[in-house]
């Protein structure tokens, strides 16, 4: 196996991670998955929870290992949330839920809930999707990464991909320069190279 | 692997505008609590820089500039930046000064105001983002693909936070008493803070750290889990807990999470090391706290000054606030807890330590 090459098992359906928005029922069927309807923790979450649970359910796991790597980029944040509370600032205290669901790195305790886990997760921005595939392939453990970018709506957007360590197959690397590249269904492996990440497709 | 020391610092907050001067306002006794008022009214206790700018963004990059500049960043501007806030520009937006982009742009609005041409982070996982970013850019520097990071935590006024926090009445309406006997709360501050992280051997070296996210509190921390980060970032560091010769608490005045706190490190240490905590000096600087704290805690160590305790602590947290004496510690432990089931740790060397005891070697385990 090799440190420094990693494979898809897992993306989010429904073309979410090439620019389609989730369904119109995404709320719905995040019910449905959960077997409950997740309250009080704000659309940003709940996107996040749709987006990671559609990504798992495709690599076959209900849950992470202990060493894998959280890492969720929200370039907007809560942005409609923390309006809400400036709102409500201007007459009084806020709404001790609207403050928490104004809080962005929220959506990380939703999930950890959600999958029965605890481990290494964080709320990291960069404008270009490679350079923060970087950071969390430097930063990723034996048990791989569950990375998520996620934007509330207009237009919402919860792409998600669950990578594990592998052997470096025998493809053609090419070097990554968007999320589409990083993310699209023709790439199934990563690999850390010095300029960045490189992208091969699958066998076949 | 490669070693990640800490090569620069800087530490703008309540107790001056350089860590000089808060050493000097330590020695001389600390700074008194200013008050934040809001629209319902009451105000409450804040620990604020003493600047004033033209407007909120003039006064930010005032700070940020000469945060940078006492830290030296100048010949490490093509190195990657992690900009560590909770609060980021919401300050400017509550005083009419609309963003017109999204919350990365006030990261690269930094990166501007220093003429940054490294790539530029923005950690915002709530109090525990400027430790995550320390663990981001020691991953850097480890791995050999950078030789030199740096770390810039910014807190700055806003009413946001205060009311929030109000409103789930964490705050104190008085002083913030850290471990505490009667223990009512937290009181929030501002602080600019630099960790230029390096490959350049200085005295303070980084050996590792944990960060794990606890989905069953989602606003507290939680004994296993605190029990949990230090067994991780010992393990991290090649350590074990006898190795611990101080640890640099959360510890804000919270009246369950200092408990927690206590009862987790109590769970991983047994023995407890001496304890310290400087969220009474310079309030809890949310996102900004992990660096600040390091850049105080670093200086306080080497200048042996720290700052006073005024009240009486909680006899039963069976834990008492300490002085270290110079040379004491060799390795430290400063963890951060927090919003979003946050709990994060860093362990530090004084690489002068084993001068001084005769160990060889920088560490005494691996």
């Amino acid at each position: 196996m090799d440190s420094m090459t990693w494979k898809i098992t897992g993306r989010t359906s429904g073309g979410i991670c090439s620019g389609s928005e989730p369904p119109d029922n995404w709320r719905e069927q995040l019910a449905v998955r959960l077997g409950y309807r997740p309250r009080r923790i704000g659309v940003l979450a709940e996107l996040a929870l749709f987006g990671a649970l559609d990504c798992l359910d495709a690599a076959g796991e209900t849950t992470l290992p202990a060493d894998t790597m959280l890492q969720v980029c929200s370039l907007r944040g809560s942005f409609s949330a923390i309006l809400q509370v400036l709102e409500q600032n201007r007459e009084g205290l806020p709404m001790p839920f609207s403050f928490l669901q104004s809080q962005t790195s929220q959506l990380l305790p939703a999930l950890a809930a959600a999958l029965k886990w605890q481990g290494d997760a964080g709320i990291v921005l960069a404008r270009n999707p490679v350079e923060l595939a970087v950071l969390a392939c430097q930063q990723a453990g034996s048990g791989g990464m569950l990375l998520g970018w996620v934007e509330e709506p207009r237009p919402a957007s919860s792409c998600w991909l669950r990578l594990v360590p592998c052997v470096s197959p025998t493809a053609s690397f090419v070097a990554a320069s968007s999320l589409m590249e990083l993310a699209s269904p023709d790439t199934h492996y990563w690999r850390l190279s010095r300029e960045g990440v490189e992208v091969a497709p699958g066998p076949g | 692997m490669n070693p990640v020391y800490l090569r620069g610092r800087a530490l703008i907050s309540a107790l001056g505008a350089s860590l000089p001067e808060a050493l000097e306002c330590i020695s001389a006794g600390g700074r008194g609590l200013r008050r934040i008022e809001l629209a319902d009214g009451t105000n409450w206790p804040y620990f604020s820089i003493d600047h004033s700018g033209p407007d909120w963004r003039i006064r930010a990059q005032q700070l940020v500039c000469a945060a940078a500049s006492e830290a030296g960043l100048e010949t490490v501007r093509n190195a990657p930046l992690f900009v560590a806030s909770s609060s980021l520009d919401i300050g400017a937006i509550e005083a009419g000064l609309v963003r017109s982009g999204d919350s990365h742009d006030f990261a690269e609005e930094i990166a501007g105001w220093l003429d940054w041409t490294g790539p530029v982070y923005l950690v915002s996982s709530a109090c525990t983002s400027s430790l995550q970013a320390i663990l981001s850019a020691s991953g850097f520097i480890n791995s050999g693909r950078v030789n030199d990071a740096v770390v810039m935590g910014v807190e700055l006024a806003n009413r946001y936070s205060v009311s929030g926090f109000a409103a789930m009445q964490l705050l104190t309406p008085g002083q913030p008493k850290p471990m505490g006997l009667d223990r009512d709360g937290i009181a929030l501050g501002e602080a600019v803070s630099v960790l230029h992280l390096s490959v350049q051997p200085a005295r303070w070296r980084f050996c590792g750290g944990s960060n794990i996210v606890d989905g069953r509190d989602p606003t507290g921390a939680i004994p296993e889990t605190v029990s949990e980060m230090c067994a991780r970032a010992l393990k991290a560091s090649g350590l074990q807990a006898s190795d611990i010769d101080l640890i640099k608490l959360q510890a804000a005045g919270s009246p369950v999470n200092d408990a927690n706190e206590l009862a987790g490190l109590a769970a991983a240490f047994g023995t407890l090391p001496p304890l310290v905590t400087f969220k009474a000096a310079i309030g809890h600087t949310l996102g900004a706290s992990g660096a600040a704290e390091i850049a105080l805690l670093t200086a306080c160590l080497e200048a042996n000054v720290w700052p006073r305790q005024d009240y009486l602590p909680d006899p039963h947290l069976c834990a008492v606030l300490a002085h270290p004496e110079a040379g004491s510690v060799h390795y430290v432990l400063a963890d951060i807890l927090g919003f979003g089931g946050g709990h994060a740790a860093v362990i530090l060397e004084d690489t002068s330590a084993h001068m001084r005891s005769g160990i060889p070697g920088s560490a005494r385990h691996g």
